[in-house]
């Protein structure tokens, strides 16, 4: 059993462990970056650090609108801001029992079945890689 | 050995030492338990780990006993108050050892064998207890400051705490005049700045700290190349940001096995043209209009007169040797054919906001010139606006501002007529491959010099010089080509830095592919050495930078972990075992897990002839395994360089 941060992308719901996070904030002015890939929407100024942010719909394959909020996830010296869409579906909760791991792509550590909702569970590393690698 | 690490692993050992005197008084009535034992013992482990590696047997010696005393203390967690006073005799030996005085180590030796009495067998073993939850397991980043930079630190602190005093009394109570407050104003404004410089003196450090292992590089060379060479090192004390420092030596070595094995003559040759058999090779630095110039000059045979005809041709003699494959041997040597070559000497300069020039004198010698910012951090750059995205260009690499105008185009290549000159004229967006709408009729042109070339970049506006900090994108975007960095402007909005060398050199081919960068050549392979200690890091770094490897470091687990995310291209890890925080078998554990590392090789480096630590790394699937008090630079390289033939 770990804990979560549920993130809202579009129409669909994405887990976050909590150990990954270091906060969500409202999404600020994003400055493009030619050359990053197709997954970098640009960096923005988080209180002086230069924080890239990843878009997430692409890497996804989701329909999102544009993103409102940003969550801060670190993989060792990593870090980056995933756009996300929604406040209101951020909150913190327990996953437990049966995941199905492998079933959902390689970014995903698994899915699983919460009050009736399917949640991926997002394995921000390989998030990371994905965005790093510049995959189309 | 090299007198400057033996300073450092002096200063070192001098901290561990006062550490230990300070924990064994504390001890001398009570006894001591849990941590202050563990702490002991990685001190002592630590001094005798880099004793051995400097040859140090009376000082290895007695760490080597100490921890015999403190081994079974260690296991059970307390340690003995009775024990106590000979360990602190053995610490003052020590002490007294690093200044050669060895007068009381056989006496000490004897006392510490009979302190640490049989072996521990019928010792009580208490459970280990878990560690305690409050311990912070990320370490720190630690800077190795000199006193005096700090006390200036703090003077100009107070400085500016009065500053503010003053304002608040000029501002708060009304009763400054206009002109009084401006004076003030103009105070701060000049204290900021002293605070600036005061807190970048604390990045850098002399050249001279990397130079050390220079000597015997050349010396390997001369040897397997049958020269006679004396090298001489000036201005040793040059003040150079530690992250220019970082790749500085590699370039260095590189100079050197250059500058011997083609410029250099035989003695035989060097007598027939009237020269002393001895060649002399000059490394010398100097600050150069708040650059630093480091220029490595031989007495050799120089460059034959019909390269430098070619050379004019070219552009610039560097321009023509550091062309990627130049090579001015009939056959290129097996020193000189191994490393990184010219051409990603001059890469890595430009990469750093340098340039690199080259001057010879046929039968004369060649003098190499690498003109270097003193610090990354700050630098004034040319804030310029293209697609409605600001960036910046430092200043040192702008040439000129010119309105778009008197252009020409031949072949579909726009170019600018300047100083009499034509420069190839490029849309910024073009370059950077951005999204943007088109150029206007008419706007700014800045033409951007690197590395003797120029190009001049098309964008919608400008916006002025500004001094600036740099800022790293982070590892996610380091990989990204064309970007310095980028900076916070005083509004808050971002600036991307921009690479003038990356500018000139995809400028050039603009109009052929305009959105591709070119390929990168292949570069000597990246040793990634882990060690909490600086003197060892710094030993094993010169080693397998002298033998051509491209090396970085880190100061435990958790730092190696990172440079691994960081670098990307990390070919092989070099790591001791005992270190805070992570230590290195963790380390290996960790890499394993990664399925895209599985087999990058791992040596591991360690003091310890321990068994179990082995059986652990073996399990946890170590490569090779170097034993420090057997360490010989040889077999290092011989390690890393089988596991590397073998991928």
């Amino acid at each position: 059993m770990s804990t979560y941060l549920r993130i809202g992308l579009g129409p669909e719901h994405y887990a976050l462990d909590v150990e990954r996070v270091r906060e969500v904030s409202e999404v600020r002015a994003v400055v493009p970056v030619a050359g990053a890939g197709p997954h970098v929407l640009g960096v923005c100024n988080l209180r002086g650090e230069i924080l890239p942010v990843v878009r997430l719909d692409g890497l996804l394959r989701v329909d999102a609108p544009p993103p409102r909020r940003i969550a801060v996830v670190e993989d060792g010296g990593r870090r980056a801001g995933l756009a996300i869409t929604t406040a209101a579906e951020v909150e913190e909760l327990t996953l437990a029992g049966d995941r199905h791991e492998g079933l959902y792509g390689p970014l995903l550590a698994g899915a699983v079945l919460h009050e009736d909702r399917l949640i991926g569970v997002l394995d921000v590393g390989a998030v990371l890689d994905a965005v790093q690698r510049r995959d189309a | 050995m090299d007198e400057r690490l033996l300073a450092i692993f002096q200063e070192e050992a001098i901290e561990r030492l006062d550490r230990m005197s300070a924990t064994l008084l504390a001890a001398e009535s009570a006894g001591a338990e849990g941590e202050a034992v563990a702490s002991l013992f990685r001190d002592v482990h630590s001094i005798k780990g880099s004793a051995g590696m400097f040859g140090f047997a009376e000082i290895g010696e007695l760490a080597a006993g100490i921890e015999a005393v403190l081994e079974p203390a260690r296991e059970r967690e307390s340690l003995d108050g009775a024990q106590v006073p000979v360990l602190l005799r053995a610490v003052d030996a020590i002490r007294a050892a690093t200044e050669d005085d060895v007068d009381d180590v056989p006496g000490t030796l004897a006392a510490l064998a009979a302190a640490a009495g049989p072996p521990a067998a019928e010792v009580p073993v208490a459970e280990p207890s878990p560690p305690p939850a409050g311990a912070s397991p990320a370490l720190a980043r630690t800077l190795r400051v000199n006193a005096d930079k700090v006390d200036r630190l703090l003077d100009t602190v107070g400085e500016t705490a009065l500053h503010r005093g003053r304002m608040e009394h000029l501002v708060g109570h009304g009763e400054g005049t206009a002109e009084e407050l401006e004076e003030e104003l103009e105070r701060g404004h000049v204290l900021v700045a002293e605070l600036q410089d005061a807190v970048l003196e604390l990045r850098t450090l002399p050249l001279g700290t990397i130079t050390g292992a220079l000597g015997r590089a050349v010396r390997d060379v001369a040897v397997s190349t049958g020269r006679q060479v004396r090298l001489e090192l000036r201005g040793e004390d040059t003040p150079l940001d530690r992250s220019i420092l970082e790749g500085l030596s590699e370039i260095l070595v590189h100079l050197l096995r250059n500058a011997v094995s083609h410029g250099i003559e035989p003695p035989a040759e060097r007598e027939a043209a009237g020269k002393p058999d001895e060649g002399r090779i000059v490394i010398s630095a100097a600050e150069r209009e708040h650059r630093v110039a480091i220029v490595c000059g031989d007495d050799g045979r120089g460059v034959p007169a019909e390269v430098l005809a070619r050379a004019r041709a070219a552009g610039s003699l560097a321009d023509l040797l550091a062309a990627p494959g130049f090579s001015t041997a009939e056959e290129v040597t097996e020193l000189s054919g191994r490393g990184v070559g010219l051409d990603a000497v001059k890469r890595h300069v430009e990469s750093l906001g340098g340039t690199l020039a080259i001057e010879s004198t046929p039968g004369a010698g060649t003098e190499v010139t690498l003109l270097l910012p003193v610090t990354l951090a700050v630098g004034e750059v040319l804030v310029l606006e293209r697609g409605g995205v600001r960036y910046g260009l430092p200043l040192t690499s702008v040439r000129e501002v010119l309105h778009r105008e008197r252009l020409h185009e031949l072949g579909g290549r726009p170019a600018i007529e300047t100083q009499g000159e034509l420069v190839r004229l490029v849309d910024l967006a073009d370059v950077l491959g951005a999204e943007a709408a088109a150029l206007a009729e008419s706007g700014p042109a800045v033409v951007v010099v690197s590395g003797g070339r120029a190009v001049a970049v098309a964008c919608d506006a400008l916006h002025g010089d500004q001094e600036t900090i740099v800022k790293s994108m982070g590892p996610l975007l380091a990989g990204v080509p064309g970007y310095l960095g980028a900076s916070v402007q005083g509004d808050g909005t971002i600036a991307l830095l921009l690479d003038p060398a990356h500018l000139v050199r995809t400028g050039g081919d603009a109009a052929a592919r305009p959105r591709t960068t070119p390929p990168v050549a292949p570069l000597a392979p990246k040793v990634l050495v882990v060690d909490d200690q600086f003197t060892v890091r710094e030993l094993e770094r010169t080693i397998l930078e002298a033998a051509g490897y491209r090396v970085v470091t880190a100061g435990d687990g958790r730092a190696a972990l990172a440079a691994l995310d960081r670098e990307g291209d990390v070919a092989c890890v070099v790591s001791d075992v005992q270190m805070p925080g992570m230590d290195g078998l963790e380390l290996l554990e960790q890499i394993r897990t990664q399925p895209a590392r599985a087999a990058l090789p791992v040596v591991i480096v360690t003091s310890r002839e321990d068994e179990r630590s082995r059986t652990r790394g073996a399990d946890a699937g170590a490569d090779a395994w170097v034993v420090k008090a057997r360490f010989d630079q040889q077999a290092l390289l011989d390690t890393v360089g089988g596991l590397l033939a073998g991928r």
